[in-house]
């Protein structure tokens, strides 16, 4: 039988074990992280190495690499609002991007310098995953019964600018891991 | 690595590549879906070697005939290249097979050839009319392959979008397809990533033979093989050739750039105004002479009974129609561009005097020699026509009767003349037949002129000034072939390419 006591309990219960902004940021690093790299590299592969050497492997990675970058993205939004709660910064700042580039008060150097950093990969994360986005637009109308293109051009410039959002989204987040890194082994 | 991120993102990538390394050796590869005569195809004949598409020059990549089932169609193709299907449905290239004026023409040289081995010799003309009617394994005394809506297209998308390798000079559809080797696609996939799809389907960019004049030149290359009537082979369409000696050649203008340029008498105009060869644009109407067969004005809806009835796709016949003018427009310009015309008279002549007139005709247009392809047919001839003041006609060379079809038989014309064995004329295109040939006057090559004089007598009382009326006229096929083969009670119209008019003062 519920009684009030035992409801509010149960609400306490329930609020106790959410997780904190820190387990989140945690949490969803793994399937992020993961989803990321097994896109980047199902990608390259389709991308560099030649469909002759077997047909059957590189559609196997056109549809990994699809299915992985969608669900990297979707991961991708949840972790960087918890990252933005952990680290006190306003989620308002994630679209109103100059915000950011203010310095905080007694906001030391290596504080400044690693949120901006953290910024730019996020816009830098959010192009590739539009560019993602804007290439599977066909694709998605096709099985909606439209066919549309943009032409040939078109694609080639969207496919090389997600190429290029990808290798420089890998550089950013090692740059932006490493030195945190560097700066708990200085510590 | 005590970092998670980088951690998470190494070993993920890691055992990914891994995996990918293994699914290259791991996963089987496609086969193809080529069969193999004998076993795929039983009682399939192949009297002269092992080669089944023999004595044409068409192949595959495997060596295997095509599996129908798996061959995409024209209008599977226009589900995303809307604009490319109705170029090419407008075309003669889509009715390189179903069109009437060839099937009769191989009927014809399949029964002058009954009993021997007549079905077979077809092949020779399928490798470029019924590519993949012939590839399949439908040429063939016994069927042994059932129809497929992609025979019913004549020269589609496939036939050319699978060329690796092209043998110009040996013509006779010299090429080699890598048909039996398409990778089956998700259309979504495609949509998605369509960089293999422009690579496997060669798209200009990837494979420069499809830009390039060897690629028509292996069905714009016509040498009957020994197999149809023993001796030696006869050549009997060069246009490759005429091309390759040309000016044209040299300028590196292949015949891509005029022939799918999307207006190529515009392109001509340009390039002779200019002197600078314009940027090439693509459009796959392939313009050529056939004004017959995109006539939709024709009576009696003649148009869609000559092309072998209507189109494949999701075309609606008003919009055919409408392509098909289009395309008759286009090649009337051509035609219109390809020569020029000058008359060269006295200023004045005496009456009862012999006057002289030099009519040139300069090949100003065309890559090729004019008139060239199936000459056994297709004509050009000139008309001179000299009228006095009163328009009384004084002078007339190569009048055409359009009541029954015929021209002056003393008119200067360019036409291939074949013979058969007793030396009798064929002018039903057997080919199977022809033992021997000859021009009544030779084609005139690019850029090359070629002068003919005339004279006549002035009457006495003719009333000056004279007028000189000169035409260039073309036409498409002998009105022989079609009253006789076609059994069709239809004059073939001409086309005027070139009228150039002088007047000659009475003194």
């Amino acid at each position: 039988m519920i009684t009030n006591t035992t409801a509010q309990a149960q609400t306490s219960s329930r609020t106790s074990v959410r997780a904190p902004a820190a387990q989140a940021v945690r949490d969803y690093l793994l399937p992020f992280m993961v989803c990321f790299a097994v896109a980047l590299v199902s990608g390259l592969f389709y991308y560099l190495v030649p469909r002759s050497w077997n047909w059957f492997a590189s559609q196997a990675a056109l549809w990994i690499h699809l299915i992985t970058g969608i669900l990297g993205f979707f991961y991708l939004i949840p972790y960087v609002l918890s990252h933005y709660k952990k680290k006190g910064e306003s989620a308002i700042n994630l679209i109103f991007v100059w915000r950011a580039f203010r310095r905080n008060e007694n906001e030391s150097d290596w504080s400044y310098q690693q949120r901006v950093y953290g910024h730019i990969l996020n816009w830098i994360m959010a192009l590739l995953g539009l560019s993602g986005f804007v290439l599977l637009i066909p694709s998605l109308l096709w099985m909606g019964g439209v066919v549309w293109m943009a032409g040939y051009p078109a694609y080639q410039i969207a496919n090389l600018g997600h190429l290029g959002f990808a290798l420089l989204a890998l550089t950013f987040i090692g740059f932006h891991v490493a030195r945190r890194r560097k700066r708990a082994s200085s510590q | 690595m005590r970092s998670k991120p980088i951690r998470y993102l190494f070993i993920g990538g890691a055992l990914t590549l891994i995996a990918f390394i293994a699914a290259v050796f791991l996963l089987p590869k496609p086969q193809g879906t080529g069969l193999t005569v004998g076993e795929d195809v039983p009682f399939y004949s192949m009297p002269w070697n092992d080669n089944p598409f023999a004595p044409g020059n068409l192949h595959t990549a495997d060596g295997k005939m095509l599996d129908a089932k798996h061959i995409p169609t024209a209008e599977f193709c226009a589900q995303c290249h809307d604009k490319e299907y109705r170029e090419w449905v407008s075309s003669i290239h889509s009715v390189t097979g179903p069109d009437i004026l060839y099937e009769t023409a191989i009927s014809n040289n399949e029964v002058a050839h009954k009993n021997r081995l007549g079905t077979e010799k077809i092949r020779w003309c399928d490798s470029c009319h019924e590519p993949v009617n012939l590839l399949m394994g439908e040429i063939n005394p016994l069927a042994v392959v059932g129809p497929s809506e992609a025979t019913a297209e004549g020269t589609t998308c496939i036939i050319c979008h699978t060329a690796v390798q092209a043998d110009p000079l040996g013509g006779n559809g010299g090429l080699t397809l890598n048909i039996n080797n398409l990778n089956n696609y998700n259309e979504a996939l495609i949509m998605a990533a369509p960089s293999e799809h422009a690579v496997s389907m060669q798209a200009k960019t990837h494979n420069p033979l499809m830009g390039s004049s060897d690629f028509c030149g292996a069905c714009h290359t016509e040498i009957r093989p020994v197999e149809i009537n023993g001796g030696e082979p006869m050549l009997l369409q060069n246009t490759y050739k005429e091309w390759q000696e040309s000016e044209y050649a040299e300028k590196n203008i292949q015949c891509q750039d005029c022939h799918m340029h999307p207006d190529p008498a515009a392109y001509i105009s340009q390039l002779n105004e200019s002197g600078q060869i314009p940027e090439r644009i693509v459009s796959h109407r392939f313009v050529g002479v056939n004004y017959l067969l995109t006539d939709s004005n024709l009576p009696s809806n003649l148009v869609t009974f000559l092309r072998g009835g209507l189109p494949p796709g999701d075309i609606s016949t008003d919009e055919w129609k409408a392509d098909l003018l289009e395309q008759n427009r286009l090649i009337r310009d051509l035609l219109q561009a390809a020569a020029t015309l000058s008359v060269s008279a006295p200023e004045s002549v005496s009456p009862n005097s012999e006057a002289t007139l030099n009519v040139t005709i300069a090949n100003t247009g065309a890559g090729h020699n004019l008139p060239t392809g199936a000459l056994d047919q297709r004509h050009m001839w000139l008309e001179v026509k000299v009228t006095d003041a009163a328009g009384k006609v004084i002078y007339h060379s190569g009048a055409f009767d359009d009541k029954t079809g015929k021209i002056d038989p003393n008119a200067v014309i360019y036409i291939k003349v074949l013979k058969d064995k007793n030396g009798e004329v064929i002018n039903e295109h057997i080919l199977f037949n022809a033992e021997s040939y000859t021009y009544t006057r030779n084609p005139i090559p690019a850029n090359a002129s070629d002068t003919l004089p005339y004279a006549f007598t002035v009457p006495a009382d003719a009333q000056g000034p004279l007028t000189v009326e000169t035409t260039l006229w073309y036409r498409l096929a002998l009105q022989e072939f079609v009253t006789y083969s076609l059994n069709l009670d239809v004059i073939i119209p001409p086309v005027m390419m070139e009228r150039a008019v002088a007047e000659i003062e009475i003194k």
